[in-house]
């Protein structure tokens, strides 16, 4: 038995899979957010798969993010610090 | 659970099975995290057997939040075994169906709902229905080595997991 991998994900590839969703059930991502998924309308597989691509682009974001902010020199860095806004991004 | 544990652990278990050749697999997949050792991370594996029955397990592992040390939380799992679907995806898993409905499916999911069962025709059974099971808390294995003994010995699932669905 041997453990088989996918691609490593990324921000495009996630979209892609997330907007395909989103055609295939003819609604908008806010619409995904509020829809009920105990009516049937969209399988609990599809939910659950949906609602993982989107915890993963939020990976993907911070992480990017995250990079972004190590590549900055020391000043700026210090200067985005007393970025409140930026330290509670950081923090979550 | 760091990553690294959970893929450890997940193919020391996975190991643990002898399958008959006529069985068709998909996965097991773990895969690759954003960060190294961070979640979020998704496990998922099918295994379609011979006779027209498949059985499906899919774990997605959450971040937690830094302050709680970072590692990741299982908030959402599948684990359904039932007659094979033969309209499937593009990797083969068979799709989702009223006409093929689950012979057991554990469901946790993030939508409120919790946890609960779809059994013997009867869906979305809630924690508070279910005896001497704590659906929250059953792991991929526990449901596959459940799998295999039903094929086995053709016990109800509620015997060889040892629960009781209040009616």
């Amino acid at each position: 038995m041997q453990i088989k991998r996918r691609s490593a994900p990324t921000i495009a590839g996630v979209s892609r899979q997330m907007k395909a969703f989103e055609f295939r059930y003819k609604i908008s991502t806010d619409d995904f957010l509020q829809q009920d998924f105990s009516g049937n309308a969209i399988s609990e597989d599809d939910a659950m798969e949906w609602r993982y691509l989107r915890e993963q682009l939020s990976a993907l974001q911070e992480a990017g993010i995250e990079k972004m902010y190590s590549a900055l020199p020391t000043g700026s860095k210090a200067r985005l610090k007393n970025c409140e806004n930026f330290s509670e991004l950081l923090a979550a | 659970m760091k990553f690294t544990e959970y893929d450890h652990w997940f193919l020391e278990q996975a190991e643990g099975f002898i399958w008959d050749a006529s069985c068709e697999h998909i996965g097991p997949y773990v895969t690759p995290t954003v960060t190294p050792d961070r979640p979020p991370w998704k496990a998922e594996w099918t295994v379609l057997f011979g006779d027209g029955f498949y059985f499906r397990v899919v774990e997605n592992w959450y971040r937690r939040s830094a302050n709680l040390g970072g590692r990741g939380v299982r908030k959402a799992f599948s684990f359904h075994y039932g007659p094979t679907n033969p309209v499937r995806d593009d990797e083969g898993t068979p799709l989702y169906s009223d006409d093929y409905q689950a012979i057991i499916r554990i469901d946790l999911d993030t939508d409120g709902r919790s946890a609960h069962l779809h059994y013997d025709g009867d869906d979305h059974i809630p924690q508070m229905r279910v005896q001497n099971l704590r659906i929250s808390e059953v792991d991929p294995f526990r449901f596959i080595r459940a799998v295999v003994e039903h094929r086995s010995n053709h016990q109800s699932f509620d015997k060889i997991m040892g629960f009781t669905v209040i009616r």
